[in-house]
């Protein structure tokens, strides 16, 4: 279970995991590198595969009940960044594709097992929702501009709740 | 000691959004089965229900006289509205009137004139993001449905599907459904066996509940042969385990329901 107290890392962990628990198995996912935040210069500059990174959540929503502490909402980026040597712009679009639609699949989702440590505990093959992230909407961020025209870098969006 | 207590933040069981709510239907006209198979709505935009109205009848004379309370009537009727895509509408109304709407079946649909009488019973299954979590339903019974109007607009349609109904809509806990079991009458058998075990729904003794005839169903009813609609019983049948036994036969030719809710395996 994600952490009070460590909320950020902890969501963007579990998210991270998740995805590179795909990585291991299912295409697209399996043709890039999953980053822990954005990517540092020298990867973007070189890129073997093409680069997914996940970003760190930001609040955007807050829900109480009267007299209770407060239970957090989040939106969370996660991008694709490929050159045209790593794939260019069809695994970008599958990588988007696949997952809008694995996001916004609640059962698929909610049942992909997936293995992480958060501070000394490990969670074995436990899922999003065990681990409390509750995924409620994800949109198409769109195109982002590169300083390398033949770059192409695109995001999703995720809504969640914790 | 609530003055400094302070509770926890809202749980994944407190938020409920209609797109991870499942909504099915029993139907009234449904052949006899026990149980009777639940239909999934598909097409639903919103859901939307009014509070059970009640009057309050009072008789007085002219010249400042004092009130005096004739009736007060609990045995109200509550409304509400099922949103549906233009295009599902229907296939929805064609179901709940037992009727094929097909090229081969009956090609049109007159939705000016509905049947008066209760065509189905709704039950929501409210669940958590994982579309898989019950949380709890929401069950609404008897329910008639009003004339539709067909607006035609542009982009995403909408039409509203109202309904109103004269019996409690209830909630149902977390791990229960209902069933809805139908039996036929031979005008002997005066014993029925339920397909599955009833739990404790309500205490029906209790005053408020006007409604309420069974403390392990929401209603039995016995509908004779050409009736439109079933009459609910009354001092006339007892559910114990599951037995549902009257004391006199119901009628040969005559469909006996009885609408109870048990725990999801």
């Amino acid at each position: 279970m994600i952490r009070a107290n460590y909320y950020k890392e902890d969501i963007q962990r579990v998210i991270w995991t998740l995805l590179e628990d795909l990585a291991g198995d299912t295409f697209p996912y399996n043709k890039c590198e999953i980053k822990f935040n954005y990517p540092d210069f020298d990867v973007t500059r070189r890129l073997e595969k093409p680069v997914v990174y996940v970003q760190a959540p930001l609040n955007v929503e807050k829900s109480y009940h009267f007299g209770g502490e407060t239970g957090l909402g989040w939106s969370m980026i996660i991008g694709i960044w490929a050159d045209r040597t790593s794939g260019h712009e069809p695994i970008v679009n599958a990588f988007v594709s696949s997952a809008m639609n694995f996001f916004l699949n609640p059962q698929t989702l909610n049942q992909r097992a997936f293995t992480i440590k958060l501070g000394t505990t490990t969670y074995t093959d436990t899922t999003l929702i065990s681990m409390g992230v509750y995924i409620e909407d994800v949109e198409d961020s769109g195109d982002i501009v590169t300083e390398e025209i033949h770059d192409i870098r695109k995001e999703i969006k995720l809504y969640l709740r914790s | 000691m609530g003055l400094t207590t302070q509770l926890g933040k809202p749980d994944a069981t407190s938020i409920i959004k209609g797109k991870f709510s499942l909504f099915e239907y029993f139907s009234e006209l449904a052949s006899v089965a026990a149980p009777v198979a639940a239909v999934q709505i598909e097409d639903i935009q919103d859901f939307g229900m009014n509070a059970m109205s009640q009057t309050d009848e009072k008789i007085f004379h002219y010249g400042g006289g004092k009130d005096y309370r004739l009736a007060e009537e609990y045995d109200g009727e509550y409304t509400g509205t099922l949103q549906m895509l233009a295009g599902g509408m229907g296939r929805i109304i064609a179901a709940l009137l037992g009727k094929t709407y097909t090229l081969a079946g009956e090609a049109s649909l007159p939705l000016g004139h509905l049947p008066r009488y209760p065509l189905c019973h709704i039950q929501a299954f409210l669940r958590r993001v994982d579309n898989l979590t019950h949380i709890k339903s929401v069950v609404l019974q008897d329910l008639i449905f009003d004339p539709i109007a067909y607006p035609v607009a542009m982009g995403l349609n909408t039409i509203d599907l109202p309904f109103r109904s004269n019996y409690d809509p209830f909630e149902l806990v977390a791990g229960a459904e209902m069933v809805f079991d139908k039996f036929s009458g031979d005008g002997s058998t005066t014993d029925f066996t339920l397909s599955s075990t009833p739990l404790d729904m309500v205490t029906a003794t209790e005053s408020h509940l006007v409604d309420w005839d069974f403390n392990t169903a929401a209603f039995v009813k016995v509908k004779l042969s050409g009736e439109d609609t079933g009459t609910r019983q009354k001092g006339t049948c007892t559910i114990t385990g599951t037995t549902l036994a009257f004391s006199t036969a119901p009628a040969a030719s005559s469909e006996i329901s009885c609408f109870y809710a048990k725990a999801t395996p």
